[in-house]
């Protein structure tokens, strides 16, 4: 097709016929996946998008597809619409919803995962997914001036078996993010992609970018013997843990469990707004911080959802 | 023994002279909590109970999950 022409010059008729087969889900509509879902859907690949956000004012300076007109919209049908213009030739489908383990089966179909993700929880659950139902994932995430991707193929080295302890203590809206990581990042997700949907060899280790050195860095992986998942244990995925978030019947109050360094969160929160309350508490916009929990005051549970994973973290 | 270490939050290179056993205990040392940070030994991810040997190099990168 006269449109793929640069590209099929590269790759050969036989990539890029694989291509236009191929179905990527992308999950998470943000920097990373306002990018790789623009730079995929020009190359040919239908895609599956899901996202449970709305466009606001501060996604501007990074999430390219996006546009003022876009505010307050939707993030998934603005993307699909935009990218419907782009490429009308491919199949483009989009949810907007806060992915969980109880609908997550809608991206079986998917040839490969594309995690652009802002939380860790949904990041593990991904993970499993892909590894059960043996579906390659490349994982892309960045924050300030660094980024990181790395390819998780089924039987190798999981997301879980390095980061099967971690906490992120820093989010986008707290600490910020330049435009040109999550561009760079998103730019090397979508390549790993192609890779890995074409047969050819793609990335074994884990890959930091650095812009403040302009330093791509490759760190080598070796596989857990005792991680959980790929012995078979699917803790996100059968629910259990699930359980950590409550929503308070008859009110708009929603509680996630959850240790926390008040004085940690109050030096980072105090970055993004006005802070109030006293030792026993912190008082943020509509969220309230306890030593063991968050309650968030929100409309709906996906709002709430955003809210925890924008300002407190994983 | 000394140990060469990277600490991406802040840019910042050190070289610690002494004996240090482990990654956790160089965590300790530095203040750092170890859920917050991936660790690699000599270019290659490790786990926080690896051991460090005189000549290694630590690189202690944040755990990123912005998107």
């Amino acid at each position: 097709m006269e449109r793929y022409k640069r590209q099929e010059l590269f790759i050969g008729k036989n990539k890029q016929k694989r291509l236009n087969k191929s179905i990527v889900a992308v999950i998470g509509l943000g920097a990373l996946g306002s990018l790789v879902s623009e730079l995929l859907a020009r190359a040919g690949i239908n895609l599956t998008l899901i996202d449970r956000d709305v466009v606001e004012i501060t996604n501007l300076q990074r999430q390219v597809l996006f546009t003022e007109k876009d505010l307050g919209e939707l993030k998934a049908k603005c993307i699909k619409k935009h990218l419907a213009e782009i490429n009308s030739n491919i199949k483009i489908n989009s949810s907007a919803i806060d992915l969980n383990f109880n609908n997550i089966k809608l991206i079986r179909n998917a040839d490969l995962i594309l995690d652009c993700t802002d939380n860790l929880e949904t990041r593990f659950l991904l993970n499993e997914f892909a590894l059960k139902n043996k579906i390659p994932m490349v994982y892309g995430a960045a924050i300030r001036d660094k980024g990181t991707v790395m390819n998780i193929i089924p039987g190798k080295v999981c997301f879980n078996c390095i980061f099967n302890k971690s906490s992120s203590n820093e989010t986008c809206d707290t600490s910020g993010v330049l435009n040109t990581i999550t561009s760079l990042t998103a730019s090397i997700q979508a390549n790993e992609a192609i890779k890995i949907l074409t047969n050819q060899d793609y990335e074994t280790g884990l890959i930091r970018i650095d812009l403040s050195n302009n330093s791509i860095t490759r760190l080598g992986l070796k596989k857990n013997p005792n991680c959980s998942v790929c012995n078979g244990i699917y803790e996100y995925l059968n629910g259990k843990k699930d359980k950590d978030f409550i929503k308070f019947c008859g009110s708009n109050n929603f509680q996630f469990r959850r240790k926390n360094n008040l004085e940690e969160l109050k030096k980072r929160l105090s970055k993004a707004g006005k802070i109030t309350g006293s030792r026993e508490f912190i008082k943020f916009d509509n969220i309230i911080i306890f030593k063991d929990r968050v309650m968030i005051k929100a409309d709906n549970e996906n709002e709430a959802r955003s809210l925890y994973s924008k300002y407190i973290g994983d | 023994m000394t140990i060469k270490v990277f600490i991406e939050r802040y840019n910042e290179t050190k070289v610690i002279e002494k004996n240090i056993k482990d990654i956790n205990s160089l965590l300790k040392e530095l203040s750092i909590n170890p859920e917050t940070v991936v660790t690699a030994r000599n270019n290659e991810l490790a786990t926080t109970d690896a051991k460090l040997k005189d000549g290694d190099e630590v690189r202690i990168l944040s755990v990123i999950s912005g998107g």
